[in-house]
């Protein structure tokens, strides 16, 4: 096959990623390929990006991209998955929308054969990609979920025009210790006919005071929890794996769960060493947005667990040769800041370091999803371990905690809590995080509202950024004096 | 050495110099904004050397701030007003702790330190609620200039109870308000009070003394009780509370 060798790291536009695009010899894209268990599905899948500008995904042309083959085919993955699940329900596979839980229930679906599990609620970001055009806003405000309510809304739309991703054959929704706007947009949902299994995610209690009985278990994000929650946890996910098997009509067995989940981490090891390289080694390796799509993938596997897997580690192998090679993507020294909540304009994270700043630890609202997943005990046990560790669960106060580790761990100068316009979680959670960390770590807080196109605040969010920056620069001048 | 900081606001683009050995604003001048602004803040500076006899040879850097500080190509360096009001104000009254700046389309609180430097910040620009632009838009509801509603406020026996600060509701609320023959003075009282109230929101309760208060709409008398009302501390009005970013960018500009 003809070599290819990554040009300098560098980020570029999508008009150059189109001329870069034709350097790349045919034989070397054609071999990633979806849906490789499937010789009569499978496809290859890295396009040029401006293709999917062509059908609609306007916002791409405002973006910066990593120029290496592996970020572009790390985005050509993400950009596919609808795609993807419409050849999957072709080749027979049952498809599985999963709500609210992140990162949990989609080992259970993948460690049966015959299921894939995927994300409708991910149509958050539909809006910002599509730059409003698809409409889905709309449809959600003609529903009377209006801008007060969370982004997610765009769910709704995307299940009533029914444009997007398919159908999913059976919706697994949590409730529960569950924000108001997505519990109310799921029972929308289900109002519209689509099959749906409810449960029921307990809200994580660790006051001991609260529970004079019973034991208390370690989860392993270290937080306390009450045994007879984890025993609760565990009859709902075994009533979920009733679910999942009576619709796939496959029994999933332990044997089936505990390979679900050896490579659930095997996925979750690639994205720790990417994040320990991308948030950890100046000059900075790897940009913000190929890493949030990195972190993203864990909770999902973006339809494709096994093709997930390869197309991360094709991005971890790129980003440990920048790091020998001593080769950033971002000049100088930027401002090193933890982020916390994910993005609803992708735009956000290209103008972080436009503004001279980095990523340098998350707490995007899952970040228990990147936590390994306990391989030496029961697996639905080890998973109901997993969904009360949810971050989402808990009091703010947990949050906090977690984004002070990420924020001493990775060195940060500053915390930036990016609020999702109308998500109820977000509403005061973050002033309380904000506090939480000035007092304890006496460390720089900006809070800002990131929408699902920021185009028409840049000039206030510039300000702020810049504002935080011109903080953090004073407190470096004095540091070093 | 000279200094000159230009402070592009939504409303107003003001300018200032700064004469580094005496440590004092050797001229200020101010224009409305326009569509062109480098034309704009071109006839300025040209009216401002002008005045003293100088040349841009004069001026060892000019650094821009405001909203519009991306816009001008001439400019050294651009620095963002929040830093640049507290530069301004800490200048000026070097005791300040916390600075409350209302401007055309947005408000700021800004916390400093005890070397003026900022360290922390917050800032309402969704809304005009709470802005010189409201006040504004009251005024002319009221069929006033904006520079009347100071002394007229000072008249009010009895602030009005306004309720919503979305310009747009305010509007109706204001409209009803006159029907029922409510004076134009409460109206304007009760307005400075709800935007005093609204800001507080975003303030916080722990502000640290001594606060001062700028921007241009620090210049309407008022407002400043209404804001000390609303938090129960005493505030200070800034000394030229237009120029205050314009200071700040022009005395960073000879320390940079």
């Amino acid at each position: 096959m003809t070599e290819y060798t990554d040009p300098q790291p560098a980020k570029i536009s999508l008009a150059e990623w189109n001329k870069l695009y034709g350097k790349i010899p045919k034989e070397m894209l054609n071999q990633y390929k979806y849906i490789r268990e499937i010789p009569g599905a499978s496809k290859s899948y890295v396009n040029k990006l401006s293709e999917y500008f062509h059908t609609g995904d306007k916002r791409l042309v405002s973006l910066k991209y990593d120029n290496s083959l592996a970020a572009l085919r790390l985005w050509n993955f993400l950009l596919t998955e609808e795609e993807r699940l419409a050849d999957w329900r072709k080749a027979g596979k049952k498809l599985f929308g999963v709500m609210k839980d992140l990162g949990t229930i989609p080992v259970m679906v993948y460690s049966s054969k015959k299921g894939v599990a995927f994300y409708p609620d991910g149509a958050w970001w539909t809006p910002c990609f599509k730059e409003l055009e698809d409409e889905l806003f709309q449809i959600a405000d003609s529903e009377g979920v209006g801008d007060d309510a969370c982004p997610v809304r765009a769910t709704l739309g995307a299940f009533i025009n029914q444009k997007h991703f398919p159908i999913p054959d059976l919706c697994i929704a949590g409730v529960g210790s569950c924000c108001n706007d997505f519990s109310a947009i799921m029972q929308l949902i289900a109002g519209l006919g689509h099959k749906f299994l409810w449960w029921e995610l307990p809200y994580r209690k660790d006051l001991k005071s609260w529970y004079r009985r019973g034991d208390f278990i370690k989860l392993p994000n270290g937080e306390l929890c009450p045994a007879s929650l984890v025993s609760f946890m565990e009859q709902q996910l075994a009533r979920i794996k009733r679910g999942i098997e009576a619709e796939t009509g496959e029994q999933i067995t332990d044997q089936m769960l505990n390979q679900g989940i050896k490579k659930a981490n095997r996925l979750r090891r690639i994205v720790h060493k990417l994040r320990e390289l991308a948030y950890g080694t100046i000059p900075i390796p790897a940009a913000a947005l190929e890493m949030l799509i990195c972190e993203m993938i864990v909770i999902h596997f973006c339809s494709d667990s096994e093709e997930a897997i390869r197309a991360l580690e094709h991005f971890l192998e790129t980003v440990e040769k920048r790091v020998s090679a001593k080769q950033g993507i971002l000049p100088g020294n930027p401002f090193r800041v933890t982020w916390v909540n994910p993005v609803a304009d992708l735009r956000m994270m290209n103008l972080l370091e436009e503004l001279g700043g980095c990523v340098a630890g998350t707490e995007y609202l899952f970040s228990h999803a990147l936590d390994l997943i306990p391989e030496d005990i029961e697996p639905i046990k080890a998973l109901a371990y997993m969904v009360l560790s949810d971050q989402m669960i808990g009091s703010a106060e947990y949050r906090a905690r977690r984004v002070i580790a990420e924020a001493r761990k990775y060195k940060a100068e500053g915390v930036v809590i990016s609020r999702i316009p109308g998500a109820s979680h977000c509403a005061s959670e973050g002033h309380i995080i904000a506090d939480i960390i000035k007092k304890e770590i006496d460390m720089p807080v900006l809070d800002i509202t990131v929408p699902s196109l920021i185009d028409a605040g840049m000039t206030g969010l510039k300000t702020r950024i810049q504002t935080f920056f011109e903080i953090l620069a004073h407190r470096r001048n004095t540091e070093t004096h | 050495m000279i200094g000159c900081g230009i402070d592009i606001g939504s409303r107003t683009t003001k300018l200032v110099l700064y004469d580094a050995d005496k440590q004092e604003m050797i001229t200020s001048a101010i224009t409305d904004s326009r569509l062109d602004k480098e034309e704009s803040v071109v006839n300025l500076l040209d009216q401002a050397l002008k005045k003293l006899n100088y040349t841009k040879k004069n001026i060892i850097k000019v650094i821009t701030t405001g909203y519009g500080r991306e816009l001008i190509p001439f400019a050294d360096e651009n620095i963002t007003e929040i830093t640049c009001h507290a530069r301004g104000v800490y200048h000026l009254l070097p005791k300040t702790r916390t600075v409350i700046e209302i401007g055309g389309q947005d408000s700021k609180i800004i916390h400093l330190d005890a070397t003026g430097r900022v360290r922390d910040f917050a800032m309402n620009d969704r809304c005009a609620a709470g802005t010189g632009r409201f006040l504004e838009a009251v005024a002319r509801l009221l069929e006033i200039e904006i520079n009347e509603m100071g002394p007229l406020a000072m008249e009010s026996k009895k602030p009005a109870n306004i309720s919503s600060m979305c310009v747009v509701f305010a509007e109706s609320e204001i409209i009803g308000l006159l029907s029922r023959k409510v004076s134009r003075s409460d109206i304007i009282t009760g307005v400075n009070k709800a935007i005093a109230t609204r800001f507080m929101g975003l303030a916080g309760r722990n502000l640290t003394e001594p606060i001062t208060f700028t921007g241009g709409v620090a210049l309407l008398p008022g407002m400043a009780s209404a804001l000390e009302e609303a938090c129960g501390k005493g505030i200070n009005i800034a000394p030229y509370p237009q120029f205050t970013g314009a200071l700040g960018a022009a005395i960073l500009a000879v320390e940079k």
